[in-house]
This record gives structure tokens, sequence and C-alpha cells, in this order.
């Protein structure tokens, strides 16, 4: 099972201007998303980056809905509020 | 990298955290150090002066200092290969950085595979320039004199099927072998190849 992942920053300006502690929160936030993906759980993750109005995209393959739900809770950028997360079902149906 | 080589020390300036944190990933990957990162055009500079990066990937747009005023300034200091960083759609800036004596720009978001060519474009540019300025009195006539060159090697390159590294090649060893300078030979060069244009 595959689901869509969308992240959304908790202010518009934060990928393009961020304090140091935002700064410091997205780096342990990518760190976390590349050991979930070196573990097979996340296929790919990144930002779709538009001034102002960026969010970040992930593809999960998990078959439990509550492992993604846990796994995203725990990012350490949805868990400070810096993010939030919106998780959809998907169906890839073009391979 | 081989323990010959002396792995090149790249400097990165971007304000974007998960772009800078990604680079500096694929730039270790393919074997670079990172020695610096800074998060705006100020910090870049500073941390050229200190730390003496081979090389800068720099981001246009950056708070306080942008990338094109931190190159200028860079440059005026010790002159490095810089790339430079452009936003979907700021392709215009490019002409800005290249006055500026930047020779090398990824437009964001870039691919992995798009990284690697780029600085080795800058690389062998900056090395070009730096051939330039040793026969030049000033920064403006090595640019001038560039200009030459570029359109000496692009007719080389059409014109005889040459690389453009094997194009500039063909045109220093000219210059070697004529102990003429470069812009002389590519002026040349152009007045021979270029006549039908």
């Amino acid at each position: 099972m595959s689901w869509l992942l969308f992240l959304r920053p908790h202010r518009p300006e934060m990928p393009f201007e961020p304090t140091e502690e935002e700064d410091r929160i997205t780096g342990e936030h990518f760190a976390y998303l590349q050991r979930l993906r070196a573990e097979g759980k996340l296929l790919l993750a990144g930002p779709s980056p538009v001034a102002g109005d960026t969010i970040g995209i992930g593809i999960f393959d998990i078959d439990d809905e509550a492992e993604v739900r846990s796994l995203v809770a725990a990012d350490p950028a949805v868990a400070s509020g810096i993010m939030t997360a919106e998780i959809r079902p998907l169906h890839i149906a073009v391979r | 990298m081989s323990g010959e080589t002396p792995v090149m020390r790249i400097l990165i300036a971007e304000d974007e955290t998960i772009i800078r944190l990604d680079l500096r990933d694929l730039l270790v990957r393919a074997g670079f150090e990172v020695c610096a990162e800074a998060r705006d055009g100020e910090e870049a500079v500073a941390l050229a002066r200190s730390e003496q990066p081979d090389l800068a990937i720099m981001d246009v747009k950056m708070p306080k200092l942008d990338g094109i005023d931190a190159a200028r300034r860079i440059l005026e200091e010790r002159p490095i290969p810089i790339v430079m960083l452009t936003a979907y759609g700021q392709a215009e800036i490019v002409s800005r950085a290249v006055e500026a004596g930047v020779y090398g720009y990824l437009v964001k978001p870039f691919r992995e595979q798009d990284l690697l060519p780029a600085i080795q474009s800058a690389r062998a540019r900056h090395d070009e320039l730096q051939a330039l300025r040793g026969e030049a009195e000033s920064l403006a006539e090595a640019l001038a004199a560039r200009k030459a060159i570029e359109r000496a090697k692009g007719l080389l390159m059409e014109k005889e099927k040459l690389t453009e590294a094997e194009a500039f090649a063909r045109l220093r060893k000219a210059s070697q072998v004529s102990g003429r300078p470069l812009k002389v030979i590519a002026e040349a060069v152009v007045a021979t190849l270029g006549v039908a244009e």
C-alpha cells in the first residue's frame, strides 16, 4: 500500500528564510527521512520550491496506515510544529 | 578519490535548508569535501576568506547579500570557480552572474546528474580565465578577451568537430608555440574560420 504525504511549513517564508531553530529542526527532519528511505519505508521525498508556497511531498510504501501516521508524527519537523502533515492513500496506477 | 589528487574543497552557500543538506550529501558522495556551509551572502564571503575553498556553489537569492554580489567580493579577494544556483525562471540572472565572473550555473530544482558537469564547466572556464589574466592588465580586459576565445572555440568546435576542451587546448598550444597572446590567436581564428558569418 502506498501513501502520499504533504508537508506544509508553519509559515510560508520558512523554507527560504529559516530561523536558526527552524534550520536545525529541518536538518533533523532531512536526516529522519533519509533513514526511512534507507529502511525502504519511504520511496522518495522532496520539496516543491516556490517562493511563498513551498510544500514538501513524500511517498510511503507501507501497508499499515497506523504505522505511516506514527512515523510522520515522529518526524522532528512535525513533532516540533514547524511543518503540518497531510496523509492520503495513493494508488499507483502508472508504474 | 586517489591519494595523489587532493580532494576538492567546496563552500556551499544556500539559505534553503533542504537544498543545502541535499547538495552537501551529493557532493560528499561524489568524493568532494564540503569545507563550509553558509546561509547568507555575508557568511559566504567570510567563510571563503577563512576556509579558502577550491570552489564555491552559491544560491543567487540569499539574505543580507545576494549570491552575485557575494561572488563578486569573493572573486576580488581570491579567484575561484563559482557555480551559481538560480531558481526556475530566473535564467536572465545568469548574464549578471557572467559579468561578475561566474561561469557555472544550475537551475533549481536541479537533477543530481547536472551537478558534476556544472562543477567541471566552472573549473574549466575558471582555468581559462586565469590563463588569460596572466596576459591581461585587468579583469575587464580578460573578460573581453574571453569573448573572442568563446567565439574561436565555438568555430573550432563546429568546423573542426572538436570538444570544447580540445578547442581551448588548440588555442593555448598555438599561443605557446607562437609566443602570442591567446586573445590574438583567438581573433585570428575568428577572422579565418568566421569569414562566412
